[in-house]
């Protein structure tokens, strides 16, 4: 692959696998331009095509969340990306849930509403790409670190919900 | 034209809640990634220019995109937000083969609308 602002021709160094598979290959990025690139099966050559690298957009894991909670609702916070046209997911659950639930916005505030504060709470962020700005070749960012709120409060962890016995 | 002087993000607004789905009901789900010509735009203004030729003139084999449903939004948008685009003009006997035929989705067509969408996509982002 080869990058309009770098004359050099280098080859993937960090693979994805899937199934053990490749299935793509990871390129940092701290700027968009247009990246050039073959796939090849040894010397047999699949495809050629050079592209913005934003059309294959991995964004990084939201950072630094924060909490505001008031009464039966909270809103999440975290600095937003420097991409636009980007979601920003919420998903949250409590110790008595099973399924995570999710909530999306354009910025990196969400607001979660029908929360009991007395509960310990599980909160992850992760950020996903518009399909109408750049495609359906982009991938969601990894989840962020779970992180556990209770009363208004940072918690390490949510204790184990107690079954008790009949 | 010079595309310099439109309104970009009330043109990415509109693109966002009417074209870019009218786009996509024409590429009927086929993935527009599937065609190998690709074509890129630097700036919005850039991007713009690039929308209207291949929209608005015949192109590679593909005869008239102006009559299509997302072509007559394109033409709105940059008629309202582009100071003295002058538009696609739709004489009568054009705006009567409208309402009788639309030229069938050729495969050249297809090949067209989906550099169409990355040029979109691009501007919008």
């Amino acid at each position: 692959h080869r990058r309009s602002s770098d004359a050099t021709r280098s080859r993937c160094s960090r693979y994805i696998v899937r199934r053990g598979r490749t299935a793509g290959c990871l390129l940092e990025a701290s700027k968009d331009e247009i990246l050039c690139f073959s796939i090849a099966n040894g010397a047999d050559v699949l495809l050629r095509k050079c592209e913005w690298l934003s059309a294959y957009l991995k964004p990084s894991s939201p950072k630094d969340l924060n909490f505001w909670w008031r009464r039966e609702a909270v809103t999440v916070t975290c600095s937003d990306l420097p991409y636009k046209r980007l979601l920003y997911e919420i998903q949250y659950k409590s110790v008595f849930d099973t399924e995570w639930q999710s909530k999306e916005g354009e910025t990196c505030n969400v607001t979660m509403e029908g929360l009991d504060s007395e509960k310990c709470y599980f909160f992850r962020a992760r950020v996903k790409t518009m399909e109408s700005s750049y495609g359906s070749d982009t991938y969601p960012s990894d989840w962020s670190e779970v992180t556990h709120q209770q009363r208004g409060e940072l918690r390490d962890s949510c204790p184990e919900k107690k079954l008790f016995p009949k | 034209y010079n595309f310099t002087d439109c309104d970009f993000e009330k043109i990415r607004k509109k693109y966002q809640e009417v074209i870019y789905h009218a786009l996509d009901k024409y590429m009927n789900g086929r993935k527009s990634t599937g065609f190998n010509n690709h074509i890129y735009c630097e700036d919005p203004p850039d991007c713009l220019t690039k929308i209207d030729r291949i929209t608005f003139y015949p192109n590679h084999g593909c005869t008239s995109l102006a009559k299509e449903i997302f072509a007559v939004r394109t033409n709105a948008a940059l008629t309202l937000q582009c100071p003295g685009y002058s538009g696609m003009q739709m004489n009568n006997t054009q705006a009567k083969t409208k309402r009788k035929k639309r030229e069938a989705t050729t495969n050249k067509c297809r090949e067209q609308v989906s550099r169409l969408m990355e040029l979109w996509r691009r501007f919008s982002r």
